[in-house]
C-alpha cells in the first residue's frame, strides 16, 4: 500500500530508526532468539508458505522494533503471538501479491526430519486448514505451541472461559476431521 | 486399542511434528539482520533487497497492532483479534499487561499528500528507490490518534469489501464515505482496488478501467497494477 501516509511514515521511521539504541537492538535480538521459531510456525499454521512465513517473521519483528518501548517485559511472547496472527491474516488477504504463491519450498526443518514427519506436518496442515479460524488458533497456541490457557486468552483477547470452550470444540472437531482424513487415506 | 486412542496418538504425533518445524538458522539470521539494518537507520535494507514494501506494511501493521493493543486494555471481548483485528474500536477499560502505554513510542509525524498526484509521485519515487523528500512536517499527532484513525479506516474498508460481491452499490457508497473521511488515508490504494471490483460488479466497466489505468500508471510493474489488471481480466 504505497499511500502518501505510509510513505511519509516510512521516511520518518527510517530517520527515527537511526536513533535506536544499542539496548533496544539487544532486546530485539533476545526476543528474536527466543521467539522467532514460534512466530514463524504460527504464520505457517495459517496455511502460508515458508517464503511467506519468512516475510511475516520479518514484518512481526519490524512491528516489534517499532513498538519495543511499549511491550511490557514478561508479555513479549503474547505480543509477538498476537502480532503474528494479525500479520498472518494480513498476508493471507494479500497473498495474491506475493511470490509465495509459488509452490512451497522444501521443508526447512531439520535435515534429519523423516519423511514420516513431513507427511505428518502436511496432514496436520490439511486438518487445520479445515478448522474455523477461531478454533484453529486455540488449538495451535495451546496444543501445538504449549501456551497456557491464560496466555492464550491474552493473545486472542478473549476470556479464559471462552478459550476453554473453544478448545473443547476445537479438539472435537480436529478429531472428526482427522478421522475423516484417516478413512480417506 | 480404540479408534479414539489411535486418534489421540496420531494427534500427538502431528502436534509434535508441527512443533519441530522451524526456519533454517541462516534464514533467521538474514531476517534478523534485515530488521536490525532498519534499526540502524538509513542504508539498511529489506532482506536480500526483497520487497521494500515489507517495511511499509510493517509500519501499517504496527499502527494496527498498536490500536489493537491499546484496545486490548479493555475487558476481554469474546472475539478473536483475527476476527476484528485493527478495526475493532472497543473502549478500553483496563490496562493490557502487554502494553506499557506510559512509555509508548512517540507518534510519527503525518504529512498527507495534498492530492493524488503527490501520492503517485511519492509512490513512484519509493518504487524507484530514490530518496524521499517530504513536504514540511505536519503537526505531530499521538500514536493513539493515528491508530484510531487507521482502525476506523480499516473497519470502513472491511465493510466495503464485505458487500462488494452481493451489494456493490453499498460498497460504492461506503467507498465514497471513505474518500470523504480519509482523503489521504493509509488504505487509499486498497480502496481504489475495491472500487474497481464494485464498478465491475455494477456493470460499470468503463469506470473500472478508468480507475485501473490511473493505478497502473502510478507504478506499472508494481503489485497494485498487477491486481488491477487481474481484476479487469477476471471480470466478464
Amino acid at each position: 500500500m504505497l499511500s502518501p501516509l505510509i510513505l511519509s511514515l516510512e521516511a520518518e521511521a527510517t530517520a527515527r530508526g537511526a536513533k535506536q539504541t544499542a539496548a533496544q537492538q539487544l532486546r530485539l535480538r533476545e526476543l528474536f532468539g527466543a521467539h522467532a521459531d514460534l512466530v514463524w510456525r504460527l504464520i505457517r499454521r495459517q496455511g502460508l508458505t515458508a517464503d511467506q512465513a519468512d516475510d511475516g517473521l520479518q514484518q512481526v519483528f519490524m512491528v516489534a522494533l517499532r513498538r519495543l518501548d511499549s511491550i511490557k517485559r514478561g508479555s513479549e511472547r503474547s505480543f509477538l503471538c498476537s502480532t503474528a496472527i494479525l500479520v498472518a491474516r494480513e498476508l493471507t488477504r494479500h497473498r495474491e501479491d506475493l511470490p509465495g504463491e509459488l509452490p512451497d519450498r522444501p521443508d526447512e526443518g531439520d535435515p534429519e526430519d523423516s519423511l514420516e514427519q513431513k507427511q505428518q506436518r502436511a496432514l496436520l496442515q490439511r486438518v487445520l486448514d479445515q478448522l474455523e479460524e477461531e478454533l484453529r488458533w486455540v488449538l495451535v497456541l495451546q496444543d501445538i505451541e504449549g501456551l497456557s490457557k491464560r496466555e492464550c486468552a491474552e493473545v486472542l483477547e478473549v476470556p479464559e472461559g471462552t478459550v476453554a470452550s473453544r478448545t473443547r470444540r476445537a479438539r472435537e472437531r480436529f478429531r472428526e476431521l482427522l478421522a475423516q482424513e484417516a478413512r480417506e487415506r | 486399542m480404540s479408534e479414539r486412542d489411535d486418534l489421540d496418538k496420531l494427534t500427538e504425533a502431528l502436534n509434535a511434528a508441527g512443533r519441530a518445524e522451524r526456519p533454517s538458522a541462516a534464514k533467521k539470521e538474514a531476517i534478523l539482520e534485515a530488521v536490525l539494518a532498519k534499526a540502524r537507520g538509513p542504508g539498511g535494507g529489506s532482506r536480500g533487497g526483497r520487497r521494500p514494501v515489507l517495511w511499509l506494511s510493517a509500519i501499517a501493521l504496527s499502527l494496527a497492532v498498536g490500536t489493537w493493543w491499546v484496545k486490548a486494555r479493555a475487558a476481554p471481548a469474546p472475539r478473536l483479534p483475527s476476527e476484528v483485528p485493527a478495526a475493532d474500536v472497543r473502549q478500553p477499560a483496563v490496562a493490557h499487561p502487554g502494553l506499557d502505554v506510559s512509555n509508548d513510542a512517540p507518534a510519527a509525524p503525518v504529512q498527507p499528500a495534498t492530492n493524488e498526484a503527490d501520492g503517485g509521485a511519492l509512490a513512484a519515487k519509493a518504487a524507484s528507490g530514490e530518496p524521499l523528500v517530504l513536504p514540511p512536517a505536519a503537526p505531530r499527532r499521538t500514536v493513539v490518534e493515528d491508530d484510531d484513525a487507521l482502525a476506523r479506516e480499516v473497519r470502513l474498508l472491511d465493510q466495503a469489501r464485505a458487500s462488494v460481491e452481493k451489494e456493490p452499490a453499498r460498497t460504492l457508497t461506503l467507498l465514497e464515505k471513505h474518500r470523504r473521511e480519509f482523503p489521504a488515508g493509509a488504505l487509499v490504494v486498497e480502496a481504489e482496488l475495491v472500487r474497481i471490483e464494485a464498478y465491475l460488479k455494477s456493470g460499470r466497466r468503463v469506470d473500472a478501467e478508468r480507475i485501473a489505468e490511473r493505478l497502473i500508471a502510478t507504478s506499472p510493474d508494481g503489485p497494485v497494477a498487477a491486481r488491477a489488471r487481474r481484476l479487469l481480466g477476471e471480470a466478464p
